[in-house]
């Protein structure tokens, strides 16, 4: 095996673990980014539902 | 009907609470902060806690209270619990649950709160008395903040804060959210809070069935006194349960009924004329006078004709500045990532690693980076129409439509911010109280043609489309998705859901100039998003298909290649023939061929089919995908433009492979699909059941494969094709 065969293999396979680790992670907090409650769906809430602030300012 | 005027009103018994007393068994006291939203109760929530906010989750709930460290006037640190804004404090929504839990000391993870502080808006006074007016029910000790009194002086009609607090008998103080003004008179009043309880009154009937129903609760002695006259009236006038409390509910509401009183329009009648006779008070008998500035331009703006019009235009004008805008710095992305492909390649010398980078990463990233300047055009123009508050505009002119199908107004906010994404548009729905308006909402919410589909727009359109068309092409796609989610929405609620829809409340916040640094910090927020999921998963995805398409190698090709070369055939030409030989008999190749024939009809080929496959990891992995495979299909790696390659690409009868109509066929299949995982894990998660993310995929899949195949087919029959 060259070692340019190898560096291509590691790089395949920190890319699959990658890939997989991320799967795994965003399935069990059931969120696009991996976080346990979604912090763009709290934003969108906060503003369009309460716009204190962009009365206030 | 009778009602009661303040000067009618039971003397305010003053509350026990002093300054010592603002106390909490066991803890820091807790201070709670309430209003409607748009009262400028986050603002005052700024002023009083200097910004030390931290956020407490409530797990399946997305409405989240926030709390603070509020310093008392003693020198004593109290808890300040921001709630979320509402207009009432009945429990139907998840805020109002929340709210009215937290007020009423239901809520396990706070003690009842000491006192509560009322935000009202002053240039909106009636409506806000009307929120207050529960608040006097529950007989919390309160506060009044008044805010927003420069905008009620600005429009002429100044509020008199004593005469406010002589009417309500409750302390009422001026401040100034915005400048913080006024904050330590709050903190100060804090320790002269009072619960006078209900000042409103009924007519005879109405008080005589509340009393009955007040004397059955405290009978059976299970709730604290002082909230035994507001669970009745949320009984009287809300209960559902006829059978509760021996069924005096029922009976109590079935003699109402009887006298033909309609009990909502009773409540609403009654609180509503001590709220206009207190106002008027406060205001020293002086109405507003005539309608603001916003006001007017809303007239032009929310016009039923007038405002569809202005509201194409608008998006029509961002999205020709998002193919107009982006030329120079898009060729600049272009330029670089041909520059990286023409370093590495004459660097490092031939073999699989060189050809990992140019054809997998460098092309699968580079081809998606080349979108970011319209990326950030697109949100630049958004940050500023929202900013503006025009998004809010756009969104009343939605509703319309969208009450229209039976859709929830509620949903406007889920429908809204599926535009950006459809996953926290789809946990935003959790403020729609009814599962049906929900489950209807999350089902339709991904047509919502969300800014992942932007690049596969972009790339086809840019390729395929004549420049005088670009942005009406756009705005189709996007048009195209707003009918198909009302028309879904339409269908789904007159068969699988039935049933009536909900109320709801839609505030326009006053219009204001965009602040430079809330736009630019949203443009470059949402840029680096983009970036991110470049060089993360999209780069992932584009190192394992380059995998795919590059092996098995077929050393059979390799040798009937050099034969040619050797006999003389062009070697450029035997290169790319090696090439596209090799990626037809690789994995992606043959992955590619086995679903070819299910996507033909609609005009795609089978390096397309690999890209629908793939974009189900995210949408915009099509554009890296069709990178990677069209650059590990040629020998040629000096041209980087995916653009340029889809454009030249031929079948083998000579008649191009990509056409306007492909395009638009391929486009349509994109704004209907579900091809997002995130989103049907997401669904699964809120509706818990796999139920409804399998049938969202498979009518998704189905409208999408249907329509592409009407455009495709119906665009040959009417000659558009080859």
């Amino acid at each position: 095996m060259s070692a340019q065969e190898v560096v291509v293999l590691v790089i395949g396979l920190a890319a699959l673990s990658y890939a997989f680790v991320r799967f795994v992670v965003r399935r069990r907090a059931g969120t696009c980014c991996g976080e346990s409650s979604c912090p763009a769906a709290k934003g969108a809430v906060e503003r369009l539902a309460s716009a204190s602030d962009q009365t206030e300012s | 009907m009778a009602t009661t005027s303040p000067s009618d009103a039971p003397k305010p018994t003053p509350s026990s609470l002093s300054g010592s007393d603002i106390d909490a068994p066991g803890g820091r006291p807790v201070i709670a902060l309430a209003g409607n939203p748009n009262s400028g109760k986050t603002s005052v929530f700024n002023a009083l806690t200097g910004l030390r906010r931290k956020v407490g989750n409530y797990p399946g709930i997305t409405v989240d209270r926030v709390e603070g460290d509020l310093l008392l006037s003693d020198g004593r640190k109290a808890r300040l619990v921001d709630l979320p804004g509402c207009y009432s404090l009945l429990p139907r929504g998840e805020d109002e649950r929340l709210a009215r839990g937290v007020l009423l000391g239901l809520d396990p993870r706070l003690p009842e709160p000491s006192a509560v502080i009322a935000v009202l808006d002053a240039s909106n006074l009636e409506r806000n008395l009307y929120f207050a007016t529960q608040l006097l029910d529950m007989r919390v000790p309160l506060v009044v903040a008044l805010n927003m009194t420069d905008v009620a002086e600005e429009r002429g009609v100044p509020v008199d804060a004593a005469a406010l607090e002589a009417a309500l008998g409750v302390p009422v103080v001026p401040v100034s959210g915005r400048t913080g003004a006024n904050a330590h008179a709050l903190r100060e009043a804090l320790t002269r809070a009072a619960a006078p309880g209900r000042l409103w009154s009924l007519s005879a009937d109405g008080e005589t069935a509340l009393d009955t129903l007040v004397q059955a609760i405290r009978a059976e002695g299970v709730l604290p006194e002082r909230i035994v006259e507001a669970e009745a009236v949320r009984l009287l006038f809300h209960g559902t349960d006829a059978s509760a409390y021996g069924g005096i509910v029922g009976t109590v509401q079935a003699q109402l009924d009887d006298a033909g009183v309609d009990r909502l329009a009773l409540e609403a009648e009654c609180r509503y004329l001590f709220c206009r006779d207190v106002a008027r008070k406060a205001r020293n008998d002086k109405d507003p006078q005539g309608p603001s500035r916003s006001e007017r331009v809303d007239r032009l703006l929310t016009h039923r004709i007038l405002g569809p019009i202005v509201f194409l235009g608008v998006m029509a004008t961002m999205f020709l500045a998002v193919f107009a805008g982006a030329d120079e710095a898009m060729g600049a992305v272009e330029a670089a990532t041909g520059w990286l492909q023409g370093l590495v390649t004459e660097h490092l010398g031939e073999g699989m690693l060189r050809d990992l980078l140019v054809d997998g990463v460098i092309a699968g990233v580079g081809n998606v980076l080349i979108f970011l300047p319209q990326i950030c055009i697109l949100f630049l123009f958004l940050a500023v129409l929202e900013d503006l508050g025009y998004m809010a505009r756009a969104a009343f002119l939605i509703d319309r439509l969208m009450r229209g199908v039976g859709l929830s107004g509620k949903a406007f906010v889920p429908l809204m911010s599926s535009f950006a994404c459809a996953i926290p548009g789809i946990m935003s729905a959790r403020t729609i109280e009814s599962r049906r308006d929900r489950l209807v909402t999350i089902l339709v919410a991904p047509l919502m043609s969300c800014s992942a589909r932007l690049p596969v727009y972009v790339l086809l359109i840019g390729a395929f489309i004549p420049a005088g068309m670009q942005s009406l092409t756009m705005l189709s796609m996007y048009l195209l998705s707003i009918v198909a989610a009302l028309g879904v929405a339409f269908v789904l609620r007159r068969t699988l859901f039935k049933g009536e829809e909900s109320p709801f409340i839609l505030e326009l916040p006053p219009y204001r100039r965009p602040i430079v640094k809330t736009v630019i910090r949203t443009v470059t927020g949402k840029g680096w998003v983009f970036v991110r999921e470049a060089g993360t998963i999209i780069l992932a995805i584009s190192v394992l298909l380059w995998f795919l398409a590059y092996f098995p190698k077929d050393d059979s090709l390799s040798a009937e290649a050099a034969q040619r070369i050797e006999a003389g055939e062009d070697e450029t030409v035997v290169a790319d023939w090696e090439a596209s030989a090799q990626l037809e008999q690789s994995y992606v190749g043959r992955l590619g061929h086995a679903i070819e024939p299910v996507i033909a009809p609609l005009g795609h080929d089978w390096k397309t089919g690999v890209g629908l496959i793939a974009s189900f990891a995210a949408r915009e992995v099509l554009v890296s995908t069709l990178g990677v495979i069209h650059s590990v299909g040629e020998a040629d790696e000096e041209s980087v433009s995916l653009r340029e390659r889809m454009r030249a690409e031929t079948k083998p009868d000579g008649s191009p492979v990509h056409t306007p109509l492909t395009s638009i066929s391929l486009m349509v299949f994109f704004v209907l699909a579900c091809q997002c995982m995130s989103t049907l894990a997401v669904v699964k998660r809120e509706t818990n059941s796999w139920r409804w993310p399998i049938f969202m995929l498979v009518y998704m899949t189905v409208l999408a494969y249907v329509a592409s195949l009407v455009v495709y087919q119906g665009g040959l029959a009417l000659g558009f094709g080859p």
